[in-house]
């Protein structure tokens, strides 16, 4: 076996080099920014919820932005995490913080069982993941399945509500899904992510075995989803089927993941920021301006950076890159 | 990499193969065998099966009837990322790089998935971009593009590599180049079937060839002899001299 020389020690320094700086520092901005901002910002639930969908975004850029298949029915998972952990704490008396773990595995497991959609692609793989979460939402909210998951009534966790340690496992959970994206993004895993999203079949004349890498980014992103399902179940205190089974939180998870740049560590972080707080300045309130706002923002998105706000700063590097080896 | 070659054993059987479209059969009864070092030409019309039998022997497309050996072993039906690390690629007639991939990186996917692990900056060495490792991919020419496939083959230390129409568009230089790098990898041991229409490079790289036309074999020997096959003749031209 020859020696590996100047080439291959670059391009394991660097992945080890990005293994351990930039997801440290990626994950623990936002801590700190959360920490300290509950003592600005008293809505501490707004604060949570913002701090889920960043873990929600980070999922859609775990599996769209680099496997390149796009999970409308995201919200699914999202929806089974919530019941799992409501149910493990209210018919096992499981404590909360254990309950949003139960959660993760529940949704990582419905991700499991839905690998077959896998089969499909483009549009019809995220018509597919739609159709699957809202069979799941139909089978949860049956009223013939009261006694179990209590039908269309819902959960009431109200006897296991803990505000601070709520928020502090919301931040975790933002902390853990953007060391996971990290991860993805400068580990050999990623790149093979990154080569099936190219194309899979040159990827799988590469050794690549598709299905199962695609496999495990499903599962972590289904995870992560399900975490915080349970994570907002368990802060919102009492919920109904509908409210975690809500298409509109994978368009939101998507559109902020999309603006601030798919494939990036960064980019569904500071997107989720800036739109959820728009969100929350304007939607409220004011929900026709919103809705006027963010359809500007994605028609701009589109026409002027389809890659996001990240990829505007992708572009400037690249050129660099380029400009360089025409230089060489 | 760096197989020696001892003696002369067969790398690929290909053994009746047969595969069906809705009915229509794009590969009909073919077979074929390979041994170390070899090269065999394949060639045939457009829509004559060659690159039918390439996906199929690749993996990507199952085979009604036949079977696949690789070095003994039947991967008749296996995946393609198997058959990769078992032994058996490809290039693609349009190159596949990975785009956002630069050139080191498109071939450390490679070497990452492969049994045995080789070195990247020899694997660059040996198809020529060595001086190329860390540009974007849009920053490479389509003879470049075309030579990192080959690239990404050789990082999964093949037995068998079916060169896709490397020619194509290719200068006499670029042509010279790429014929002197396949013979290097004959040398090594690896086996090649060359897909290509340009005659004039085949004979450079290849001792034989085989014909397709409608999804048959219509002949198997050296290029001069199929050069005035009568069969070979009608399905070319018409009827015309081929020489």
């Amino acid at each position: 076996m020859p020696k590996l020389d100047e080439i291959d020690r670059t391009l394991e320094t660097e992945s080890k080099g990005k293994r351990l700086i930039s997801p440290a520092v990626a994950a623990l901005v936002p801590v700190v920014v959360f920490a300290v901002g509950v003592h600005i910002y008293s809505n501490e639930l707004l604060l949570t919820y913002m701090a889920i969908y960043i873990a929600l975004a980070q999922g859609i850029n775990i599996i769209y932005g680099f496997t390149g298949y796009l999970p409308f029915g995201y919200f699914g998972f999202f929806g089974v995490g919530a019941y799992a952990s409501g149910l493990a704490m209210l018919d096992y008396n499981v404590p909360p913080v254990l309950a949003v773990v139960i959660g993760g595995v529940a949704a990582a497991l419905v991700g499991a069982l839905l690998l077959p959609l896998f089969r499909l692609r483009g549009a019809y793989f995220a018509i597919g993941t739609l159709a699957a979460s809202e069979a799941i939402y139909a089978i949860v909210s049956n009223p013939s399945l009261q006694s179990i998951t209590n039908g269309p009534y819902g959960l009431n966790l109200a006897a296991y509500y803990s505000s601070g340690t709520a928020y502090g496992t919301a931040i975790a959970l933002a902390a853990i899904a953007i060391l996971a994206a990290s991860y993805v993004r400068s580990s050999k895993f990623g790149l093979t992510l990154k080569a099936i999203r190219d194309d899979s079949y040159s990827a799988s004349m590469s050794g690549v075995n598709v299905p199962r890498q695609r496999f495990y980014a499903w599962l972590i992103a289904a995870a992560i989803a399900g975490m915080g399902g349970s994570i907002f179940g368990w802060s919102t205190s009492v919920f109904y089927p509908q409210a975690v089974f809500d298409s509109s939180l994978s368009v939101l998870a998507i559109v902020f993941a999309l603006f601030g740049g798919v494939g990036t560590v960064w980019g569904p972080t500071v997107g989720t920021v800036v739109l959820y707080a728009i969100y929350n300045a304007i939607g409220v309130s004011n929900p026709q301006y919103f809705q006027l706002i963010y359809g500007l923002v994605i028609v701009l998105l589109v026409l002027f950076a389809p890659r996001g706000l990240a990829g505007l700063r992708q572009i400037k590097s690249r050129r660099a890159t380029t400009v360089g080896a025409k230089n060489d | 990499m760096g197989r020696k070659m001892t003696e002369t054993k067969s790398l690929l059987k290909v053994e009746n193969l047969t595969t069906v479209f809705s009915g229509f059969k794009a590969l009909d009864d073919v077979s074929l065998e390979l041994f170390e070092g070899q090269a065999l030409g394949l060639v045939g019309p457009n829509g004559s099966g060659k690159t039918t039998l390439v996906n199929t022997v690749c993996g990507l497309y199952k085979p009604e009837n036949g079977r696949v050996i690789l070095d003994g072993i039947d991967v008749t039906g296996k995946q393609p990322h198997y058959l990769a690390r078992a032994g058996i690629n490809r290039t693609f007639q349009i190159p596949k790089p990975f785009k956002d991939l630069s050139v080191s990186e498109n071939v450390l996917v490679s070497s990452i998935h492969s049994k045995n692990k080789v070195s990247i900056t020899e694997v660059l060495e040996k198809v020529k971009l060595r001086d190329c490792a860390n540009y974007p991919i849009e920053k490479l020419t389509a003879a470049q593009q075309k030579r990192l496939d080959l690239a990404r083959a050789l990082a999964l230390d093949p037995k068998v590599i079916f060169v896709d129409e490397l020619a194509a568009g290719l200068t006499p230089t670029e042509l010279n180049e790429i014929a002197e790098m396949l013979a290097e990898f004959r040398r090594s041991g690896i086996a090649l079937i060359v897909v290509e229409h340009l005659l004039g490079f085949l004979e450079q790289v290849v001792e034989s060839v085989f014909v397709l036309s409608a999804g048959k074999k219509i002949f198997g020997g050296t290029l001069r002899d199929a050069l005035s096959d009568e069969e070979v003749k009608r399905v070319f031209l018409g009827g015309a001299d081929v020489a």
